[in-house]
């Protein structure tokens, strides 16, 4: 349950620069009261780093990551 | 024993120390009320006349203070008035915890009369939120807000309390109770002193040593973290040249031998041409915002930036930084200081010296001693400098006002300079002088407002009136939205679209409203019209008529390189 809206602030991350959600996935929970989240965008590196930072406002980022073959899609 | 989730509240906020809340009342909020009406002779409820003037109020008291300022409002359009404010604090970094009523919870998403969304119409305006439909959830909740409200960069938190919550009963633990619901991710947010990161101190420390052209840049980062003394301390032993935002303006007195102005789009001239010359900029508690960077292409290619900020995500945001510092600005220049060696920059300061003389002889002087029978802001403003010796908090509006005030008023105590910055929110200082006045009585407040934005929230007179709050509110008055009349004149062919502005009697409105009000035009009425406003202890207003079609110069114009600052 999002009771502290770090679901809507976290879209709202992406929404705000106009940048599209290409995938969204909730994780099961491992520990109670937390709950894992992963994202996949398109975007360039100056963005990526701009998100990383931030989301890390909202959260811990635990891990970025470019996935190749979209990338040279992408460009 | 039981108590009412109203009650709770009410312990909670003297528990997290508020002394004071800025509110308007209205039915979703009514219990919340009843429970003040208790503890009235604890906790003084400032009923402002709007509720975005409650929240202004709330912003000038925790930026006068340092404190988190506190609001409360009803729920619908009472919680929506608020958006403004939050907004204006989420951008300047100011903590704020705001409760907002709301219809019972059994009622969320009926479109109830009073309801609205206030959770989703907030979230791009709130450093958190959270709304409490159970009693129990109370205390946790209230000191929560207020942990994150401070905690790392300070923001604006909005806790929205359903009516049902507020009149349910629950049993009385103490605040400080952790028990129940929160999700811990918050948790990470960073607290004051952190481990910081040595080798890039030392390696921080060797750029500053060894560098020719050195230049310090402090925000308001140094006021937040109270490293005034920590930052006076480096200054001199470093001998390095200091520039201030807009809103690190007072982190270090105008009159030290080192201050070498103001950054920014219509800052002084030194530092912004010569921001494009330093070998190295130490950049303290300030973001880079594009009013002090100008065109990002041409913006201190030839500097590297060693960047101090508590916030990790303005480090290399909008300038690459060769060393990035994440922490309070104390702790990190106190760490850094015994790095630092002993040093002048006499000649490098002189620099500085070079190009603000030639800023004087060609605007300076003129708006101090214009050749014309007209008024000039920068004169107005000089004059009122002198009268209070630098020494009281300043709180400007928005406009030109606004930058002559920053300009012209040299500022020789810490936390004297409150302005809407990154919103730039017209209507601001009236409620926020308001709020200052409250937060440092002993202090002399005046208000410096343009004749628009007065008008946005001049409602707030009668808040200054029922409580008798001995602000010192300067109107200069031009007829006109000045600064977008400027812009007009200089980039839009002097196409004067609707910027020319009717006003009411100014002075008789203020007595209207119980306070003393005078109307100065004639330079040789100045002085003595000045040493009236600030003689007493009561509120008083002074209407000063300026040049209708003055300008603000210097300027950086849109997509301009700092250095190519126009002087006219």
């Amino acid at each position: 349950m999002n009771a502290s809206t770090a679901l809507l602030r976290i879209i709202m991350v992406f929404s705000r620069r106009r940048i599209t959600l290409d995938e969204l996935h909730w994780h099961g929970r491992e520990t109670t009261g937390q709950a894992k989240l992963s994202v996949n965008v398109t975007c360039t590196p100056t963005q990526a780093a701009e998100l990383h930072g931030q989301l890390g406002r909202i959260v811990e980022v635990a891990l970025v990551r470019t996935i190749p073959e979209q990338a040279e899609a992408a460009a | 024993m039981n108590r009412s989730g109203a009650q709770a509240l009410m312990q909670a906020l003297v528990d997290q120390g508020t002394e004071m809340i800025f509110g308007y009342p209205g039915g979703a909020i009514m219990p919340t009320y009843d429970a003040l009406y208790d503890v009235r002779e604890h906790l003084r409820h400032i009923l402002v006349r709007h509720e975005q003037g409650a929240v202004h109020a709330a912003q000038g008291y925790a930026r006068a203070s340092g404190r988190v300022g506190v609001c409360l409002v009803t729920s619908g359009p009472g919680a929506t008035n608020l958006i403004t404010g939050l907004s204006d604090a989420l951008i300047d970094s100011t903590p704020l915890v705001c409760i907002t009523g709301q219809v019972r919870s059994e009622l969320l998403g009926s479109d109830a009369f009073q309801e609205a969304d206030v959770i989703a119409l907030t979230l791009a305006a709130t450093k958190w939120s959270y709304q409490i439909t159970d009693p129990t959830e109370v205390p946790a909740v209230i000191e929560q807000a207020f942990r994150i409200a401070c905690s790392g960069r300070p923001g604006p938190v909005l806790i929205d309390f359903s009516r049902d919550a507020q009149a349910g009963l629950c049993e009385d633990v103490p605040s400080t109770s952790r028990e129940g619901i929160f999700n811990p991710y918050y948790q990470h947010w960073q607290p004051a002193v952190q481990r910081l990161d040595e080798v890039a101190l030392a390696q921080a420390a060797s750029l500053i040593n060894n560098a020719q052209k050195p230049l310090l840049m402090v925000g308001q980062g140094v006021l937040l973290a109270r490293a005034e003394q920590s930052l006076g301390t480096l200054v001199a032993k470093t001998g390095i040249p200091v520039a201030a935002t807009l809103l690190g303006l007072s982190a270090l007195s105008c009159d030290h031998p080192q201050y070498v102005g103001m950054l920014g789009m219509h800052g002084n001239v030194g530092p912004n041409r010569l921001t494009n010359e330093a070998d190295v900029i130490l950049a303290v508690g300030m973001r880079f915002d594009d009013r002090v960077t100008g065109c990002l292409e041409r913006y201190a290619r030839q500097a590297k930036i060693i960047h101090i900020d508590i916030d990790p995500a303005e480090i290399n945001r909008h300038v690459p930084a060769e060393i990035g510092l994440v922490g309070d600005a104390k702790a990190v220049l106190e760490h850094l200081l015994p790095l630092l060696d002993e040093r002048q920059h006499d000649t490098w300061l002189r620099c500085f010296q070079r190009e603000n003389s030639e800023e004087y002889r060609e605007v300076i002087a003129t708006e101090l001693e214009p050749g014309s029978r007209e008024l000039r802001m920068g004169e107005v403003i000089d004059r009122l400098s002198v009268q209070s010796a630098g020494e009281a908090i300043v709180v400007s509006d928005v406009g030109q006002h606004q930058m002559q005030a920053a300009r012209y008023y040299r500022f020789n105590c810490p936390r004297s300079h409150i302005t809407s910055g990154g919103a730039g929110t017209m209507g601001f200082a009236l409620p926020a002088a308001l709020g200052a006045k409250l937060a440092m009585p002993k202090r002399q407040v005046i208000a410096i407002i343009g004749d628009g934005g007065f008008q946005m929230t001049l409602q707030e007179l009668g808040t200054i009136a029922q409580e008798r709050v001995p602000v010192k509110i300067v109107i200069l008055n031009n007829h006109h939205l000045g600064m977008v009349r400027q812009w007009q004149e200089l980039f839009f062919d002097q196409r004067y679209s609707f910027v020319h502005m009717q006003s009411p009697d100014f002075v008789t409105l203020a007595q209207a409203y119980g306070i003393a009000g005078r109307r100065v035009s004639e330079r040789a009425d100045l002085d003595m019209a000045l040493t009236e406003l600030l003689a007493d202890d009561e509120p008083r207003l002074l209407e000063v008529s300026v040049a209708q079609m003055g300008n603000v110069f210097p300027m950086v114009p849109t997509g301009a390189a700092v250095s190519d600052i126009r002087l006219r």
